[in-house]
């Protein structure tokens, strides 16, 4: 600067004195020429002391020569440079006003007026650049140096608080220099001048005006400063998108840093520049001022670099403040990423810590439970041992969302562990009764009843006064209904609904009253609050349930109308009540036997088939109306029923319930055959020409189960639709028939393929016992009896029908009784012997097995009367009367009844019903052994 | 004589390896400065036969003399300023690119025999001439010119975002898992803020489109975050993020995200899609009071 301000006084000089370039050094004599060329020279070489000496005396001496007065005009100026460049402003203010005075009509006046002003800013005389400053744009109002002197008329207000003078000298400068390069600067000092009189919002306006992108970024850093301050100002007044938007115009460290990197670099360059440039005098006055920016700008860019490697994890804290404020604003996923950031770039602990926290925060009222799981693992591994947080009650707190996740995502295995650890690990956790009660939840919902009712009692001890209280209350009662004690449980579903009757629970307590009542049987009082309750609790969503379990208390009392006015009240929305409450009304129809029942029973099921036409349920719904019109002689109404249901939803491969439909349609046509036939025949033939498989197979599987034919041909005709029908049309029942025709007819893996596909297509078909019944027999031929234990378990868990119930039961005990569980075994023969469904050949082999049990624990006299318990009651079945002949003349043997075991193989022998059996060979020759 | 003295000249300056003939007029592409292990000279590049560069190099009396320089010997090339690098490089319109285009591609062409000289600048060329065909949406072509800065360039810089600009070709061709096997589990670069809306744009469909929305929510909502004036990020983000949350089943977030569309861009047309968008949702969104669907 002061280089430019030299060369500039020189050049006006030397159009006054004729200058020798070679003079550079003290003056040689004192005329005027000579001491303005060492003026001159030395100002030329910097020496701006001996420059001012040559041009003082030039003036003290020849400074009042009336022919020296024009150049006196330049002398002037350049004695105040001088001065001014050595930072000697008093004298070059005495130099420049001098200046003034003399030459009134000067061409620099302006920016010698500048240049005072400057002199005064500079030596803190506020008020007198403030004066003179103002003489610069009072005066010259289009001078170049106008503009910056109401800058630095702003910048001197500033720096003299006076924020009102200040906020309007900006706001008229940024009106009168819209172009201006200051414009910028200006803004943030307008926007610090908001900020500092609590404007948050003007403030951040002006900065949202400034430039994000360009040369002129110089205020960038202190604009991100601001921007913070106005941010936290407005965080803490609650206004959390003002606080947003602020620190959202916030750079990273990173990116301002680089940025003010380059800006510095760029700012040096062009001042090198600026200085390396020969000057043209005419714009002297605009180098002056662009060396002052520049060297302003290299200040703040090199102080802005500076301050943003003083302020520790300054991006840390930026992204946390901006995740608050989202989370505040319930932008939970915004506050996520954010808190992610942190996580990942933060490098300060603390704040490292908090954004985690925060992040487990968000989790939770996302209800992004799994992540919380994750993340809450995450956090326990870094700060779980850490004592300033666990005091701080961030770890607990921590642990706490993670153990409530698991409640809320209903894993109450998990949560129980993690209650209990909680309970264990932090005795004064601050939600200690809220932990307690959620473990009494856990271990309730994980059906240990017991150690709810004793976890929701101690709870009562010890938090007799919590806010809790009234979950505790009513879960204590839910636990002991469903642990059965239904006595206890009633007066205190009763004393919940009495003391909470505002609670969302007290309608649900008031319906458990009820089924407590219906549990021990008082039908009567139980169907009698069942009606009140519905009356009350339209719509409430046990609504259906309990016009069912009204209408079976009134069933139960022979209250039938009542009961059949009941199920017909459970509305279509209500399903799948409604339906579970039409076939529940089913009985009472039928106990009924009146015309108008089943009247009633048609109108209802055709409703029900009005209201769901697309329901799983249609195929049952039309059955039962159908049955319903059979039984009041509306023969040709059921035939149209069931032949339009069977044409419309029998093609339907996911649809259960046309065997028993197609069942009933066959009693319809009693003694007419050929009407059947040719009803069926129309089927065939519409479905043929609908390429409708599935219907096309269920129809053939119906007609050979209604032909009369032996087990052998039935087994033929099985074989041939299986060879008829790709697997993939066949419905569920079609499966579940072919797999066990073909099974039974030795094929066995391709009727269990049958099997596979019915569970790959039909997870949760009524057919899955069938499927699982002939797995597990698959299994315990192979010897696989682990296999065939579990698949008949499955079979058991599924059974529809009691007799696949207890083939199942059977198949379990064989494969029990091979692992060696004889125990098991024996109770499952027993329930197979017991049951009048079980099939008849199964029992000899139940039988069979009770005695391998015996003896395979060594007790041959116990095997005995089971052995003679099938030669006296199941002699049909000779594969298992001589397998029992020869087991129990085997068993007399060991028992050394050596009579017994001659008198049970020749009552064998004699036995007609096993003539030419190969068994009596081995009879023979053990009889002969004991003979001898 | 005088042309055997330049011969010698050159000498001076490059171990010459093969014979030299003078040329009368300019040729090759330069001039460019070679330092070589003995010396420097204003140069033109001829050609490149094998191990030998063969350059014009300018004589004292103002000829050319064709020298051969050994690749070994050649410690730089410099490259003066090109003028039509930086147009192209700030070409950020179809037409500004289609002004350009042409001559930058001469001079790609003239310059990559020598690709792989140092200081040749043929691979950030290439990069800003794959820009521009991304501009104008010929992503077959600018992926053949990522692909090759991928496999051939030196600098890590230009592999680096060749590699980013592949995927984010391919994310915008639908090919989505090939996308993200060059996105994911990348840091995007944050000193260009426009390129790196774009990266996180493209990530999120991608992850989205392979249903893997929870992930793509949090690319989603990144820009939404941290750069939400750029290319309208947040706005445009909000839109993109719908679906996603509507996959998650995350009503509540559906009902923010809608809710603060209509307080913050009532008027964008992002906004509107949204409401169009959410029609299908009333019933979902009926049980969230922040946001009540248009119409209903």
């Amino acid at each position: 600067m002061r280089r430019l301000a030299v060369i500039f006084g020189i050049a006006l000089l030397s159009s006054v004195f004729p200058v020798s370039p070679v003079m550079a050094q003290a003056p040689a004599d004192d005329s005027p020429d000579a001491l303005y060329a060492s003026g001159l020279a030395n100002f030329n070489a910097g020496r701006f002391a001996e420059a001012a000496a040559a041009f003082q005396q030039l003036t003290s001496v020849f400074g009042n020569e009336p022919s020296m007065q024009s150049a006196m005009e330049g002398v002037f100026y350049a004695l105040g440079s001088a001065y001014f460049n050595l930072g000697n402003y008093g004298e070059a203010l005495t130099a420049y006003d001098e200046y003034l005075k003399r030459f009134p009509k000067a061409e620099l006046r302006d920016e010698v007026l500048f240049r005072m002003a400057s002199a005064n800013f500079i030596q803190e005389d506020y008020d007198g650049a403030l004066v003179t400053f103002k003489r610069v744009m009072d005066e010259f109002p289009n001078s170049a140096f106008a503009e910056d002197a109401a800058f630095q008329s702003a910048l001197i207000l500033r720096i003299q608080e006076k924020t009102a003078d200040l906020m309007a000298a900006l706001e008229n400068f940024i009106a009168a220099y819209p172009n201006s390069e200051l414009i910028p600067q200006a803004r943030l000092y307008l926007a610090r001048g908001y900020f500092d009189g609590g404007k948050l919002m003007e403030a951040l306006e002006q900065i949202e005006q400034l430039p994000l992108t360009g040369n002129s970024l110089d205020h960038l850093v202190y604009a991100n400063f601001l921007a913070i301050e106005i941010g936290d100002a407005a965080f803490d007044e609650t206004n959390y998108d003002l606080a947003l938007r602020a620190y959202r115009r916030v750079r990273t460290r990173a990116a301002l840093t680089r940025i003010q990197t380059r800006l510095l670099a760029e700012r040096e360059a062009a001042l090198a520049d600026l200085q390396k440039q020969r000057m043209d005098p005419k714009q002297a006055a605009a180098r002056f001022r662009a060396e002052r920016r520049l060297q302003s700008a290299i200040g703040l860019a090199k102080d802005a670099v500076k301050r943003l490697e003083d302020i520790p994890d300054y991006d840390g804290g930026l992204f946390h403040r901006i995740g608050r404020c989202f989370f505040s604003v319930d932008r939970f996923w915004e506050a996520i990423v954010a808190f992610s950031r942190v996580q990942k770039e933060a490098t300060d602990p603390s704040i490292k810590e908090a954004g985690h926290y925060d992040l487990i925060l968000s989790l939770n009222r996302l209800r992004r439970f799994e992540d919380l799981v994750e993340e809450a693992d995450r956090y326990l591994a870094v700060y779980g041992k850490n004592q300033t947080y666990i005091e701080r009650g961030r770890v607990p707190s921590v642990a706490f969302m993670r153990a409530e996740s698991y409640i809320n995502r209903e894993m109450f295995e998990e949560s129980e562990v993690a209650m209990g650890e909680l309970l264990r690990d932090y005795p004064d956790h601050p939600q200690r009764p809220r932990i307690m009660f959620y473990q009494g939840l856990s271990q309730a919902m994980l059906e240990r009843f017991d150690d709810a009712i004793a976890t929701f009692e101690a709870w009562m001890k010890a938090y007799p006064d919590n806010s809790m209280q009234s979950e505790v209350l009513y879960w204590l009662p839910i636990a002991r209904f469903f642990n059965g004690d239904y006595e206890t449980a009633l007066p205190e579903f009763q004393s919940y609904a009495s003391n909470f009757p505002e609670s969302v629970y007290a309608p649900e307590a008031e319906y458990r009253v009820a089924l407590c009542n219906y549990a021990m049987e008082n039908f009567g009082p139980a169907a009698d609050e069942l009606l009140v309750w519905v009356s009350r609790h339209k719509d409430h969503s046990f609504y259906g349930e309990a016009l069912v379990t009204a209408g079976d208390a009134l069933a139960a009392e022979g209250r039938l109308e009542e009961a059949q006015a009941a199920y017909l009240r459970v509305p279509a929305t209500a399903e799948p009540f409604q339906f579970m409450a039409l076939k529940q009304a089913v009985k009472v129809f039928r106990a009924l036997d009146t015309k108008d029942a089943y009247l009633a029973m048609k109108a209802a099921f055709e409703r029900y088939l009005r209201e769901h036409p697309d329901s799983p349920n249609s195929v049952e719904a039309a059955y039962q109306a159908g049955w319903a019109l059979r039984q009041i002689g509306q023969i040709e109404d059921a035939r149209r029923l069931y032949l339009s249901v069977i044409e419309r939803y029998g093609n339907n491969r996911a649809w259960d319930g046309l065997s028993p439909m197609l069942d009933d349609l066959r009693k319809l046509y009693p003694g007419d055959p050929e009407a059947l036939n040719e009803a069926l025949e129309k089927l065939v033939r519409n479905a043929r020409a609908g390429n409708q498989y599935t219907l096309l197979a269920r129809l053939s599987v119906a007609q050979l189960r209604w032909s009369k034919k032996d087990q052998e041909a039935i087994s033929d005709g099985a074989d041939r639709i299986a060879s008829s029908f790709p697997m993939e049309t066949l419905d569920a029942e079609t499966l579940a028939f072919l797999g066990s025709a073909l099974t039974q007819r030795g094929e066995v893996l391709r009727g269990l393929s049958y099997f596979d596909r019915l569970l790959a297509d039909f997870p949760r078909s009524r057919y899955l016992d069938v499927a699982y019944a002939r797995q597990a027999e698959a299994k315990l031929s192979e010897g696989d009896f682990v296999a065939a234990k579990e698949l008949a378990d499955k079979a058991a868990a599924r059974a529809y029908e009691p007799a696949l119930l207890m083939e199942a039961v059977f198949i379990r005990a064989e494969a029990e009784r091979n692992l060696g569980k004889f125990d098991a075994a024996t109770e499952d023969y027993n329930t197979a012997l017991s049951s009048r469904v079980t099939p008849r050949p199964l029992k000899p082999r139940a039988l069979l097995g009770l005695a391998a049990c015996q003896e395979a624990q060594g007790d041959f006299r116990k095997a005995i009367p089971f052995y003679q318990r099938i030669y006296v009651l199941y002699a049909a079945y000779t594969d298992a009367v001589v397998q029992a002949y020869l087991k129990s003349g085997e068993a007399f043997e060991k028992i050394k009844d050596k009579e017994s075991a001659i008198n049970t193989y020749n009552e064998m022998l004699q036995l007609e019903s096993l003539s030419g059996r190969p068994e009596l060979d081995e009879a023979r020759v053990r009889l002969a052994k004991l003979e001898t | 004589m005088k042309s055997r003295y330049s011969i010698l000249v050159a000498l001076c300056l490059f171990p010459l390896l093969a014979g030299a003939q003078t040329a009368t007029s300019q040729r090759g592409i330069g001039p460019f400065t070679l330092q070589a292990r003995n010396g420097s000279a204003e140069v033109r590049l001829i050609r490149l036969d094998r191990d030998m560069l063969w350059v014009d190099q300018q004589s004292r009396d103002g000829r050319f003399i064709e020298v051969g320089v050994p690749r070994a010997n050649i410690v730089s090339i410099t490259v003066p300023p090109m003028q039509i690098l930086e147009v192209a490089r700030r070409a950020s319109t179809t037409q500004l690119v289609a002004q350009v285009e042409q001559p930058f591609k001469r001079l790609i062409d003239a310059l990559r025999p020598y690709r792989e000289l140092p200081g040749i600048p043929f691979y950030d060329m290439e990069l800003v001439q794959g820009r521009m065909l991304m501009l104008q949406n010929r992503y077959t072509e600018a992926l053949t010119a990522f692909s090759d800065i991928v496999a051939n360039a030196g600098d890590p810089a230009f592999k680096q975002e060749a590699n980013l600009r592949k995927g984010l070709i391919l994310a915008r061709q639908e090919k989505y898992d090939e996308a993200l096997v060059i996105l994911e589990n990348t840091d995007f670069p944050d000193d260009d803020p426009v390129f790196s809306d774009d990266l996180y744009a493209a990530r999120a469909n991608a992850k989205a489109a392979v249903g893997r929305h929870r992930d793509a929510i949090s690319d989603f909502f990144y820009p939404v975050v941290f750069a939400p004036k750029i290319n309208r990020a947040e706005q445009r983000s909000l839109l993109a993020a719908l679906p996603s949350l509507a996959a998650m089943e995350d009503w509540f977030s559906v009902a923010r995200t809608l809710q603060v569309l209509h307080t913050e861009f009532a008027n964008e047309p992002e906004t509107a899609k949204a409401d169009e968008w959410a029609q299908q949702y009333q019933k979902q969104l009926g049980i969230e009071e922040t946001y009540q669907v248009p119409g209903t």
